[in-house]
């Protein structure tokens, strides 16, 4: 009750935050966390509850959001919706684009009204299940959150290890904790307290992408842009209808979205890919033709489950201070901006304001369909706004970010530095998160790694005698060892003549 | 496609910073936990950019530029066009003109202030990302440098330096 009495007082950002989100995932190339990161040093400046109630309801809208240009002109807004490009535009082409909308606006709403329940439902539990969780239950966590990042990245295991590990040791950069010394400063006074944590964000995450929208805008000559058709509400409502008389489909692909969002760093695309996966796997052999063809079970799959992830995210951020993805970290950063207990205490401690914030995502559900609704005859428009005007706004946001918190320019360096480094490791395949990960939860695992060692009286037996640390240990050698193992019978039935990836998905 | 010679920097960064912080460490005699701490960190970074490099060296497949490797990406995302960008052919001399604005931009704050520095960064990026039409370019300048002034300096209390127009604004 207290966490809903302190919604309503800044209840306004909800609609607030969703018509944003709406707008910035409708917009190619700004996604949640590179307009979080930009908007930073306003959210910053409000009550913590209120900046973390506003991005996740900017998330909430964005992933709805990122559907109207992906139907309109076969561009996602963001790349969590590259799946509803793919069938959206489909229908598009076929006339029936209004459909399409209703369908993405109707499924976004019912997985993010589902994800907002598994969230409210299973947080307190999760919370108490980590209040088990030692400081060593927490070292062994924070490296398999950054090693399942790594995992899933697309560059390799050993790249995402070595962006996490070099986040890690980023993160000792200032004033040793224990014993006063100053480590990695090069005799600078701005570092003597760390890197600033909302630069390097900003940098890797906002700046960064700039640089590859300026890369990428260099297009052929002859690519058209394709003739959006109207939207009337009649057809708007047949698309709806879509949704609702495929109930089993929209719940199975809402709880895929919840699963995946669970998982820390996997984010909106991966869980939009496997509910579209599962929902081919699942349908009859008629259905099964349309798909790529513009199937409506495909589409409402893929954004059912991307809004849905957003509340399975905020589970493991709000019980063990893991961002479950990129714009979870902007929410971190902001939690850790406010000074608030990070991890499985922040239930005890500011219980109110964990439960306000996920009560925010479920309130947010309605104002999707609404705004969702109201945006549709307008939707493709914003994905005009072009690069050559976005571009500067946005890098000016980015340093004013960077000067938000001290008013230094040597974070605005921070933030251009941390920005060419983001860049070049999205050329060349390293998951930026795995290092923002690593920054971000530097100074807390070294912490619990010394509080883990003197409960074990200087022995690091103790990360191999406590029975839950045990289980973790034995995950995160899991997730180390399965794409290795899986990589090795690749290349032995490659070298046997076989297809290299066994069973085709 | 060709492989490129920035897919080394990187892993070469982590390696160089890890020694610095490794070797400072012993030079200024930091406590044997601190120390310990650092080498429990630099050995892996030592081990997996060694392999980084090695396989890069070997059998590089880079990366297709805008593959963002971690959660936020998919495989193909078509673009359809928005405007070319005209002015500069290359996107690498784009990029270097940018940074190069923000780096002029840290460099002339101080002096210029902060609503002719926004001004002129967001005016003259535009103008090199290709933007030709003059009233979009300085509306756009006009509305970030005013928003700068009203937004953050105005309302939420940044102090920002006034420079050239101090006592103006």
């Amino acid at each position: 009750m207290d966490g809903l009495m302190l919604l309503m007082q800044s209840f306004w950002l909800v609609p607030l935050g969703v018509m944003v989100g709406l707008v910035v995932g409708a917009i190619p190339g700004l996604s949640p966390p590179n307009a979080l990161a930009a908007m930073i040093p306003v959210l910053v400046m409000l009550p913590p509850e209120a900046g973390m109630i506003f991005c996740v309801s900017l998330y909430v809208g964005a992933e709805m959001g990122n559907s109207f240009p992906a139907v309109m002109i076969n561009i996602p807004g963001t790349a969590a919706a590259a799946v509803t490009a793919l069938e959206g535009y489909q229908l598009m082409k076929r006339g029936e684009a209004a459909r399409a909308l209703g369908v993405c606006i109707m499924a976004s709403f019912i997985g993010a009204a589902i994800g907002g329940i598994a969230s409210i439902s299973s947080a307190p539990l999760l919370a108490k299940l980590a209040l088990k969780f030692s400081a060593v239950e927490i070292c062994i966590i924070i490296v398999f959150g950054i090693a399942v990042i790594a995992q899933v990245s697309v560059g390799g295991l050993a790249k995402g290890l070595l962006a996490g590990f070099f986040g890690l040791l980023l993160a000792t950069t200032g004033t040793d904790p224990l014993w006063g010394q100053l480590r990695g400063t090069f005799d600078i006074p701005y570092l003597f307290d760390g890197f600033s944590k909302v630069a390097i964000l900003v940098g890797l995450l906002g700046f960064s992408e700039l640089l590859m929208i300026i890369e990428r805008s260099n297009l052929p000559a002859g690519a058209e842009v394709q003739q959006s058709r109207g939207t009337g509400f009649s057809e708007i409502a047949i698309g709806l209808k879509q949704v609702l008389i495929r109930p089993v489909q929209c719940l199975v692909a809402s709880v895929i979205g919840v699963a995946v969002g669970l998982i820390p760093g996997a984010g909106g695309s991966a869980a939009s890919l496997v509910a579209y996966q599962q929902s081919h796997a699942m349908a009859p052999p008629e259905v099964k033709k349309k798909y790529g063809k513009g199937a409506y079970e495909g589409l409402l799959a893929a954004d059912a489950a991307n809004n849905a992830m957003v509340g399975g995210a905020l589970v493991p951020l709000l019980t063990l201070g893991l961002p479950g993805s990129a714009t979870m970290a902007v929410v971190l950063v902001m939690m850790q901006y406010h000074g608030l207990e990070v991890g499985p205490r922040l239930f005890d401690l500011h219980g109110d304001m964990a439960y306000a914030v996920l009560w925010s995502q479920f309130l947010a559900a309605p104002f999707i369909l609404v705004f969702g609704l109201a945006l549709s005859s307008v939707a493709h428009k914003v994905a005009y706004v072009p690069n050559n005007l976005l571009v500067p706004v946005v890098g000016a946001f980015c340093i004013i970010g960077a000067l938000a918190r001290d008013q230094y320019l040597f974070d605005v360096w921070v933030m251009l530095i941390f920005g060419l480094l983001g860049y070049l490791m999205k050329r060349n395949g390293y998951p930026v998160i795995a290092l923002l990960l690593g920054v971000l939860l530097g100074s807390y695992f070294e912490g619990n790694l010394f509080r883990g060692l003197r409960m074990g009286h200087g022995s690091a037996m103790i990360f191999f005698e406590r029975p839950i640390a045990l289980v973790l240990e034995l995950l995160l050698l899991a997730v180390i060892v399965a794409p290795l193992v899986s990589g090795w019978k690749r290349r032995r039935r490659k070298r046997a003549g076989g297809h290299p990836n066994g069973d085709a998905v | 496609m060709a492989s490129r010679p920035d897919r080394f920097i990187f892993p070469l960064i982590a390696v160089g910073y890890t020694a610095y912080l490794v070797g400072e460490s012993f030079v200024k005699h930091f406590h044997a936990s601190t120390i310990t701490y650092g080498l429990v960190l630099a050995a892996p970074i030592f081990l997996l950019a060694g392999w980084v490099l090695w396989t890069e060296y070997r059998g590089p497949k880079p990366a297709a530029p805008g593959a963002e490797p971690t959660l936020e990406a998919s495989g193909d995302v078509v673009r359809a066009s928005r405007r070319r960008l005209e002015i500069w052919p290359s996107p690498m001399a784009r990029n270097v003109m940018f940074v190069g604005l923000a780096v002029c931009f840290i460099m002339t704050t101080g002096v210029l202030g902060y609503f002719l520095a926004f001004f002129l960064f967001t005016g003259l990026s535009a103008l090199l990302l290709g933007a030709r039409s003059p009233w979009a370019v300085l509306g756009t300048a006009l509305g970030m440098a005013l928003v700068v002034h009203f937004v953050f300096v105005g309302f939420l209390g940044l102090k920002l330096p006034a420079g050239l127009l101090a006592g103006l604004i």
